[in-house]
């Protein structure tokens, strides 16, 4: 074990014994939680990775300031009408038709976010709502509520969406959004039921009871705040697979075409035959893709670690 | 068999039964019921603190929670103020969550860890809305202080975890008389704290019994504390009644062979260490005895055939006091 290990061990040693921990504390101890959590590289690295994706995001209103040539989707190079390989001018390059691919791929940053954003949010306000009905009132709510989700896991998501959209016609970017989140919330809900099972029967909870609070008091005051944090670790791995859903659905020709995401400047380097001979074209956004989910996912694991003491690797040696 | 010898008594058991039953699923053709109260009957006084003793799976508790309703019996009737708390209306069961509070056992789980001591102890003013802001602020600050926390202000935005154990059940007994209950049911509210701060908090509940006229159901497994407190008390094993009277008739004069040999095993200057033989033998608890006999019988040193064949069942020895035991029939 090197020497700043073990430093780390002896510091955090007796803080465990003296609070045994619980989810909620991970909100109310900040600055104890961020020291677990920067000991983890992984996590760290996932952090540094985002927030270079975030820099990537807020860059993309850049290039079309400069330039209306750099504009992502409209911007054409007046002097270049095939796909060009990287120069001074076009620092990634053209796409087919000449537009900038340095500005797509920024452009992409933010469309990866609002889209990994926003669904894993809907996905986990829905899925935290359903296990938090389910697992309070139990019975035949629970029955009712965790055999739709059961139905909804077995479902290929991807497959049902690909259907709906050849059925539909092409998706909006929010309909899509709004699909992903019908199908995540399953796993969602089933944690937060889990969770909520085990605090319905906490002694504060009939304390509440005994003082005559309503179901809705009880949900919302006494048992939502304690599942909150583990609501928001599972939006952290929601993101990672809304965007992949995006990207896939993307690349196979279902996104939406007036936008610029990384799936779809696959899909144009794909439609227009250039897999093979622009790599500057058809790496960037691949490399993207998967360094997002990456760091999205690193996050997580490094939360869930803070969160749940048992998967904490100094609290296992004692 | 008549119990009632006071007209108006606050609280009524009759007869109450508490069974929970096997789990049965498809597969399985599920386990044996446990029976946690098995015909139950007394009556608390009003204005009086009334104990049940008994150890540990006897069924104490669950007499608890069925009177404050976090659970619903499967027979008898439990009658508060003379209506049946099963067939309270919307209104009347608004009004009975306010009149009836609980204080619970163990301090550290009944405080919700999220809430500040004012957002705890204000909550049940919130839902009965008593008051405006101002004057739940004051009441509040006044309940606080009744309960040895002051100055109130001090405590108000601390959280459950930045107090100790005698604290923390303060609140938990602030937040039960915040909004003036004619009733509280006491579950083991010593029992988790340090023997220094027991005496603290059992005197303050005296205190809080006057200046409130309450009546008390008080819960334990101590028969020192369940003296300490209490008017009347019931000796409670597996389910059963086996004793029931005036405290000090009780304590001095123990009618039940179950009730001798709790008193005997109470620790004290003068008992120290004797082993009893009877206690020790092991027993399950948690299922109903296959037998019709006594369910001391086991264990009693006094048992007869008699005993072995059919259940005696509460007799009336002397003034008020009663026992379930052939000892004393007739």
């Amino acid at each position: 074990m090197s020497s700043r290990e073990g430093k780390r061990t002896n510091s955090s040693k007796p803080r465990h014994r003296a609070f045994p921990r619980t989810g909620i504390r991970w909100l109310r101890h900040l600055e104890e939680n961020w020291r677990i959590y920067r000991s983890n590289p992984m996590g760290m690295a996932g952090l540094v990775l985002l927030a270079l994706f975030g820099l990537m995001a807020l860059a993309s209103f850049i290039p079309p300031l400069i330039d209306p040539i750099y504009d992502p989707m409209s911007g054409v190079d007046p002097i270049i009408d095939t796909s060009t390989g990287p120069s001074w001018r076009h620092w990634l390059g053209t796409d087919f038709m000449g537009r900038d691919i340095f500005s797509q791929l920024l452009t992409g940053a933010r469309v990866a976010f609002m889209i990994g954003i926003s669904a894993a949010f809907m996905a986990v306000a829905i899925g935290t709502l359903v296990g938090m009905t389910a697992g309070y009132f139990g019975r035949t709510v629970d029955t009712l509520l965790m055999r739709l989700a059961d139905i909804i896991m077995v479902l290929p998501g991807l497959l049902v969406i690909l259907i709906l959209s050849s059925v539909v016609g092409r998706l909006s970017i929010w309909n899509l959004v709004i699909i992903i989140a019908l199908f995540k919330w399953a796993g969602v809900s089933r944690v937060i039921r889990a969770q909520t099972l085990s605090l319905s029967v906490r002694p504060y909870i009939e304390a509440a009871r005994v003082a005559g609070a309503s179901h809705a008091r009880i949900l919302f005051r006494h048992i939502l705040p304690n599942v909150l944090p583990l609501s928001f670790l599972y939006m952290t791995f929601g993101v990672t697979s809304a965007i992949l859903i995006e990207a896939a659905l993307s690349f196979l020709g279902f996104g939406d075409p007036s936008t610029v995401s990384w799936g779809m400047m696959l899909q144009w380097v794909w439609k227009t035959g250039h897999m093979f001979k622009a790599p500057y074209w058809l790496i960037p956004p691949g490399v993207c893709i998967s360094l997002i989910t990456l760091s999205f996912y690193l996050v997580g694991r490094a939360l869930d670690e803070v969160l749940n003491p048992r998967l904490r690797k100094e609290v296992l040696e004692q | 068999m008549e119990l009632r010898d006071d007209p108006e008594p606050m609280v009524v058991f009759q007869e109450v039964s508490k069974v929970y039953p096997g789990r049965k699923t498809l597969f399985t053709k599920g386990g044996e019921d446990v029976v946690a109260l098995d015909r139950v009957s007394f009556e608390i006084r009003v204005g009086e603190i009334f104990a049940l003793v008994g150890e540990s799976g006897s069924g104490k508790t669950t007499c608890g929670r069925l009177l404050v309703r976090l659970e619903k019996t499967t027979g008898g009737r439990i009658l508060f103020e003379g209506s049946r708390i099963d067939l309270l209306r919307r209104s009347e069961m608004k009004a009975f969550r306010r009149r009836v509070q609980m204080i619970f056992q163990d301090p550290y789980q009944s405080l919700n860890p999220q809430l500040t001591v004012f957002q705890t102890v204000v909550e049940p003013l919130v839902i009965h809305g008593h008051g405006s802001h101002r004057q739940r602020e004051e009441k509040v600050q006044s309940v606080l202080e009744e309960v040895g926390l002051k100055p109130a202000s001090d405590f108000f935005f601390r959280y459950p975890h930045q107090l100790s154990g005698g604290q923390r059940q303060r609140v938990a007994v602030a937040r039960a008389m915040v909004v003036e209950p004619r009733f509280v049911v006491a579950d083991e509210p010593v029992s988790m704290l340090d023997a220094s701060i027991q005496a603290q908090i059992l005197n303050m509940l005296l205190d809080l019994k006057e200046r409130y006229s309450l009546t008390l159901l008080f819960i334990t497994h101590d028969l020192a504390s369940a003296r300490y407190v209490s008017d009347r008390v019931a000796v409670i094993y597996r389910g059963k009644i086996m004793e029931y009277g005036p405290t000090e008739a009780v304590i001095q004069n123990p009618l039940h062979p179950y009730t001798r040999l709790l008193i005997r095993a109470a620790p004290s200057a003068r008992n120290r260490g004797e082993i009893l033989p009877v206690a020790a033998c092991p027993v399950d608890l948690y299922h109903a005895p296959t037998h019709t006999g006594c369910r001391f019988a086991a264990r009693c040193p006094n048992c007869t055939p008699q005993c072995r064949e059919k259940e005696a069942d509460l007799f009336h020895v002397e003034a008020g006091h009663y026992a379930a035991c052939y000892l004393h029939y007739g």
